[in-house]
This record gives C-alpha cells, structure tokens and sequence, in this order.
C-alpha cells in the first residue's frame, strides 16, 4: 500500500505579501519586504529594519470577514495564521473535498504580541491571558477553518514548522486524522525584537545571508501552511513530502556547533528517508539567517553533505522575508513547493561575497527551466533543534 | 505492538518524587500548592543549575530520574509538553522591557523563556543528538506529547522515548491566573510527570492515549478503542478540582462501583497535571494498592488490571489507559 | 583600582547567579572563561557585555572585542578605567 504523504494546498502571508501568489511574484521580482518599522511599537523603530506584514490587526480582521467588535478575542499571532491557513485549507478543499482535518501549527510567542501591551497595566482586562498561551492561535485557527478532529501545537523554535510536519504525518499515517493543516506562525513583538537585539544578532541593515560580511538576521512576521494527506486519499496533488528528519545539535543552547553535527544529522536523515541521494536534491532552501554562527555552521554542513563543490543551487529566502521564527520552516516549505511547481529557483539577495574557508556560493539570481523536482528545506532553532524535509515532484 | 511504561517519575507538592504512592497528604498553603524541591545537585552540576528557573530545574530533575529508572543513558527521543512553558523567564524579560523602557534586558532571561528549553537542556546534559520535540497545547500539551511518543514507538523509530509533562507557578503567574473563570474553585499548582515509554516489557503497558475536543465524551465508545468496557476498568483517576465537578460527574457515575481517586486538590490545577495522573495510575498498577487519601469515592481494592485517567479542562478532555502486564 | 575589583567581583557574582562562589573565591588574574578559572560561556559574555553598559556605561559594539576585555577581573578592571 502506497502511504506517500502529498501536499494539497498552501497559504502564506509575510512581508513579501499576503497570500501565495503575492509572495510568487515577489519571489520572482526579487522583491525584498524587509523595511522601515511601520506597526510594531518599540523605542527601537528608527533602530532596526524588520519584515513586517504590511497590514494593521483591522485590515487583518477586515480580511477573514471578522467584525472589528471581536478584536480583543485573537492576537495578531492568531489572525496570521487564520489568514494563511484559510488559504492553504480552501485549495485543498476545492480539489479534494472536506475530510476530517487536525491541526499541527506551531509558534514560539504565541499571544506576546498582545500581552506585552497590556501586563503590568493597571486595568481589570485580562483577556490577554486567553490569547497568551502559544495553543490559542492554533485553536483559533483550527475552529476558524473547521479543522477541529484534533489540534496542537509545537514549539521548539525556530525549527518549529517542520516539526509540526513531522507530527503531522504521524497523525496521517495512524489515521488519527484524514487531512492535516501543518506549518507556523508568528507575530512581530517588542518580547522577542528585545530578545535578540540581546543576544546581538541583530543586522540594523538589510541582511546578507551566507555573506563574508553578514551582521546578523532581521525579525520578521508571517504565517505559512500546507494542506497534507495520504496520497491514495487524494485525487489532485502539488508535491510529494519524501522525507523529513528532526536532530538535536546538543552543543550550546542558542548556538550551533562548528562541525554543524545537528545540521548534517538532519538532512542526513531525511535524505535517507527520502531514498535519494544527495546528488538528487536540486534545490536548498537553507536556514539561512545571516547570523554570524548559523551561516558558517550551515555552510560546513551543507560541505559535509554534498561534498565541496558539489553543494547544488541554494538559497536563503530569509534575505526576502526576513526571520519569521516559528513561522520560518511553514513559508519556506511553502516557496519550497512552490519551487518544484514551477520550476524555479530563488536569488538569495545582498549575497556579495563567500564566506572564507567555506568557498560556498549561493544562487543570486532568478532561475527557471532548471528541472526542478527535489527540494531540501532546513529550519534550525534555539535548543540546538535542527529539522530538515524534502519535498519531491 | 504493545507499549509499556519502563520507569516514571514524578514532582509535585506532594512527596511524590523518588517515591511510591504517599499515603499521607498536604493541604494547599495560601491557597496554592508549590513543588516540593528535590535535591537538584543530584541530578545537575551548579554551573548550570544557577541560570535554571523552577520549571527547567523541575524538568530535568524529574526526566534524569525517569531514565535512571530505566537504566538508560541517552534515550531515542526527548518529547516534553508544557501548557505555559518558562513562565518565570518570561515574566522576567518582559518586567525588564516595560519597566525599563526597552533598555539592555538580560538576555539569559530571554534565552531561557523559549518553552524548548526544558528539552534542550536535557539533549545538552545527555548528549543526546536525537529526535527533540516540545509540544505546548494548553490542557492537552502532555497528551499530545505521549501521543507523538506512542506513534513513533508503533512506527518503530525509537525503542524508547522520553515523555515528560511539566509546569510552573511563580508568584506572577499565580497572581494574574487565579482569578480566572477556567480556574474556579481551583488550587493552582505546579509539577509534572516523567515516563520512559518502550516495547520493552515492564509491569505497566500502555494501553494509549485518546484526545477528544468535544463538549462531550462517549466514555463506552472510546473504551472500544482500546478493546475494553466499562466493567473491565478497575479504577478511575479524575481530574475534579472540587467535589461536585461538573465536568466529572457524569463520568463517575458511569463507573459508579470503582474507586475513584482524584488529584488536582493535592496537586494543583495546571496545565499538565494530567501528567501527574498518569503517574498515579501507574503506581497503582505497580503497587497494586491506592493509598486511601486519594480515593474521593470507593475502597483500595488492591486489585488494578486496568485504571483509567480521564481529564477534562473547558472541553479539552483526553482518557489514557494502563493495563497490568 | 581594587575598590574597581571588589565591586566587579560582586556584581558578577550576582549577574551570573554564581551562588557557589564568594568575592574572596575569585583571584584578580583567575581566567573568567575555561575551565581552568570560572568556567563562564558566551551566555555569560552576553551579560557581561550587559552590566558593562548598565553599570559603567560603556557600550561594547562587537561581541568580538569583548573577548580580550573579559580574560579575568583584571583586565575588565582595566579596561573600564581605560574609559573612564
């Protein structure tokens, strides 16, 4: 019995655009979102440049058709992810029908975005302590787009969405559900701006991933989903999840180790899940964030995997984007199918020069025609967490 | 393929860790139930218990003791749930950034506030580079952890996993929450559960673990599903907080001739206190004797085939089951 | 300058929660990072890097720079009074 798990729909919001065909045409133009700080409130605005979704919490509201009375009920964290897995949720509903759906979503603030404006105020409203916990956006999305057979939530990070995924696939497999909405989410928030302003990993320019002279990630928002099912369930399909892989750095609690153990280990795995060989994957979507650390530690995987000069074409989308966190791994899978659909191959932008030692090149412009067909996806997270998956024609 | 529990553990504000069954019981003090400490040396070098808030401290404690049970050493998996995660952390960091405008927050705080960082620090002191996972799903966090550790074990890519469900209630969290309707007639608390999961034979399997969301539960269907009935259930753990739950009621009265032990007015309300109740049917099962004090209905029968936990929160319910091997 | 010290002992003792050790456990030249001295790590460095600025109100810009600054209590001493 054939128990290949597909992928039928995707959805998508972030800086780069609100929906999936927004984000293709950015991707495509090589339309960067990363700007000057136009919502979020910080004494940082004039400091950092950050990828933001160009829309306020009512345009937000106004887009799910939510009345603007019901604001108080979601964090932007919420209204994110309802937006983007409505979208994956209706593709998949429109070529396959309704099916008993769950929910595998994933974040790493959940509601900050909401309770940093209103803890230690002096008022008796407390409903932020309903949007706070990171399992509130994921029910709320589960209840929006009626996906309630079962729901939970991941948070291990940055490589959150590809867990989610994983876990998600699990559900498949043991027929603890028929369809599966998998991905991330997560809002722009003064909690974690701070947070990595106070590690120092923050570029203040546009970041140049996989670059000599990168400085550092910009923080960004958004929201990605996949629809999976059983390929025997499914009469339309966009691609195929060939493998996937979860493995733990074990070496520093928000640094990757030299030798990239944790990354090497993950797509390690999910290639030999997957049954290809390395010389198979025509594309990486890497971790990518331009932080001094994860480049290198990334770079010295990828080496280590494919073999020096033989690394296929990759990219950081991230340079698009910006660091969504939790949501990163859900909308580069995202751009991941996206690739093999239309054979494409995405610029990793501001890239000037290889990092010494490393001699690793990513792709720096817009390819087409290339033949697509495997794609490797990586999202790392603090907690060492390394994840892989690769998605096939 | 049948699953068994190879080792527990458990911290909580009874003496309840490196221990059976206490047959003597605390009240709440001020309203709140707080952990009893472990010796916390015992298990993690002061280099890094200093930066450690009560949760990870309590996590890794609990975890390290589980897995020294099951004389493991670095497990296949690490997969822990936690409803509120680093709550102490967090409160921290962000105290910092409002009070003082956003300037030069400490960055342990933030480091240690992402909800991972129980497992982290676990696959850091083990050595263990493999599968890492932290579920965080309000009431059913510790649920959806087991679940991810039973299906990998049926899937057959680990042959033993580290299931964890943990909580904290630092003097912020109390405070805010207390009040909240959810927690009425409530006492908060803190704690978790700690399992080795394998298919590896030990007195306790693992029958599985149901998640429902639905406003009801159909108590003889979801039995089916584990080949049992009513009557084959021999005693119920419940997750009432007070003596006319609503929520329970009607779900004792189905097994009305059992005993019927609940936990959460000794150990608190939390988010994963279902952990807890987990590892009371477990040393039910094993010491085949429930200590009165935990029987709200019924008599110790000294004979446990079969005990059923059952957990409902606003809607969020699950039911997980141990058989005697 | 020793005023300096003591009072830098203190405030590192209390930052990095070292609760196992009193001002007189640590030597002036006792190395901060390695385990040959204090055992502190880039955490550490972050926060040092942090009671620096709130404390001193020197700014280190680049993580890098503080490796040299922050050998032992010594040179840190130093260093503040190089930018007093």
């Amino acid at each position: 019995m054939d128990e290949s798990i597909v992928v039928t729909g995707i959805g998508v919001v972030c800086s780069i655009g609100a929906n999936v065909p927004e984000c293709f045409n950015s991707l495509k133009d090589e339309r960067a979102g990363i700007e000057a700080v136009q919502y979020l409130k910080t004494v940082h605005k004039e400091r950092f440049k950050l990828g933001e979704v160009k829309r306020s919490n009512e345009e937000l509201l106004q887009m799910l058709s939510l009345p603007a009375t019901s604001a108080d009920k979601y964090s932007r964290t919420a209204l994110l992810a309802m937006l983007a897995g409505q979208e994956a949720m209706q593709m998949a509903e429109a070529s396959n029908g309704a099916k008993r759906t769950g929910v595998v979503s994933s974040t790493t603030v959940g509601g900050m975005d909401v309770t940093e404006h209103k803890y230690l105020k002096d008022n008796p409203d407390n409903s932020y302590l309903q949007t706070h916990p990171c399992g509130d956006s994921t029910r709320q999305l589960a209840n929006f787009i009626g996906a309630t057979a079962y729901y939970t939530t991941l948070n291990t990070a940055c490589s959150s969405g590809t867990n989610a995924l994983i876990h998600g696939a699990r559900l498949l497999r043991h027929g603890i559900v028929d369809r599966v909405v998998v991905g991330g989410v997560d809002a722009l928030t003064m909690f974690t701006l701070n947070g990595f302003n106070s590690l120092m990993i923050l570029d203040t320019e546009h970041c140049k991933p996989f670059d000599k002279n990168r400085k550092g990630l910009n923080l960004a928002e958004g929201a990605g989903y996949l629809v999976l099912e059983k390929m025997k369930d499914a009469k339309e399909y966009l691609c195929k999840v060939r493998g996937f892989a979860n493995a733990n750095d074990a070496y520093h609690q928000t640094a990757s180790s030299p030798e990239g153990n944790g990354a090497y280990s993950s797509m390690l795995q999910a290639l030999e899940m997957s049954g290809l060989s390395a010389n198979d994957i025509d594309y990486v979507n890497v971790h990518g964030t331009g932080t001094n650390n994860n480049d290198l530690s990334e770079g010295v995987a990828l080496n280590r995997l494919f073999g020096e000069g033989k690394v296929p074409h990759f990219s950081s989308t991230k340079s698009y984007t910006g660091h969504t966190l939790a949501a990163a791994a859900g909308i580069e899978a995202v751009f991941s199918v996206l690739a093999i659909q239309n054979d494409i191959v995405y610029p990793n932008l501001n890239f000037k020069e290889a990092i010494e030692d490393l001699d690793l090149v990513p792709n720096t412009k817009v390819i087409e025609g290339l033949g697509v067909n495997h794609v490797m996806s990586n999202s790392f997270g603090f907690g060492g967490n390394n994840s892989t998956v690769i998605f096939s024609k | 393929m049948k699953l068994y529990i190879k080792s527990s553990d458990c911290i909580s504000a009874q003496a309840t860790f490196e221990s059976g069954l206490p047959a003597e019981l605390s009240p709440a003090e001020n309203g709140r139930l707080s952990c009893l400490k472990p010796e916390y040396k015992k298990y993690i070098s002061p280099k890094l218990l200093r930066r450690m808030s009560p949760i990870i401290r309590n996590g890794v404690s609990g975890s390290l003791s589980a897995l020294g049970k099951a004389k493991i050493d670095v497990p296949d998996a690490i997969i822990i749930g936690t409803a509120l995660g680093c709550l102490k952390d967090t409160a921290s960091f962000l105290t910092q950034l409002i009070e003082e405008n956003e300037e030069l927050p400490n960055p342990t705080h933030f480091i240690q506030s992402t909800h991972n960082t129980i497992a982290g620090q676990l696959a850091l002191l083990l050595k263990c580079t493999n599968y890492n996972f932290t579920f965080s799903q309000m009431h059913n966090s510790f649920e959806c952890a087991l679940l991810d550790a039973q299906l990998m074990l049926l899937d057959k890519q680990a042959n033993n996993v580290l299931v964890g469900g943990v909580d904290e209630l630092p003097d912020v969290s109390y405070e805010l929450t207390k009040d909240l309707e959810c927690y009425k007639n409530a006492t908060l608390g803190e704690g978790g559960g700690f399992f080795v999961l394998s298919p590896e034979e030990s007195k306790v399997e693992f029958k599985g673990v149901r998640i429902i969301n639905a406003d009801t539960c159909n108590i003889i269907d979801e039995l089916k599903h584990f080949n049992l009935r009513i009557e084959d259930i021999d005693a119920v753990i419940g997750g009432d907080v007070e003596e006319n739950d609503r929520a329970y009621s009607a779900f004792q009265q189905a097994f009305n001739d059992k005993p019927y032990a609940w936990y959460k007015p000794f150990i608190g309300e939390f988010g994963t206190a279902s952990s807890v109740a987990l590892w009371i049917a477990a040393k039910a099962i094993e010491e085949q004797s429930i200590p009165q004090c935990w029987l709200k209905h019924g008599k110790d029968t000294n004979r446990y085939n079969n005990v059923l936990v059952y957990s409902n929160v606003g809607g969020e319910q699950s039911i997980m089951v141990l058989s005697k091997n | 300058m020793s005023e300096l010290k003591e009072e830098l002992k203190k405030q590192l003792i209390e930052q990095l929660n070292l609760e196992d050790f009193e001002v007189s456990d640590i030597e002036d030249n006792d190395l901060l990072f390695g385990e040959d001295g204090l055992a502190l790590d880039s955490i550490d460095a972050l926060e040092i890097i942090v009671l620096l600025e709130k404390e001193y109100g020197i700014k280190v810009a680049d993580p890098k720079q503080g490796k040299d600054i922050m050998t032992s209590v010594q040179t840190l001493a130093d260093f503040i009074e190089s930018k007093r």
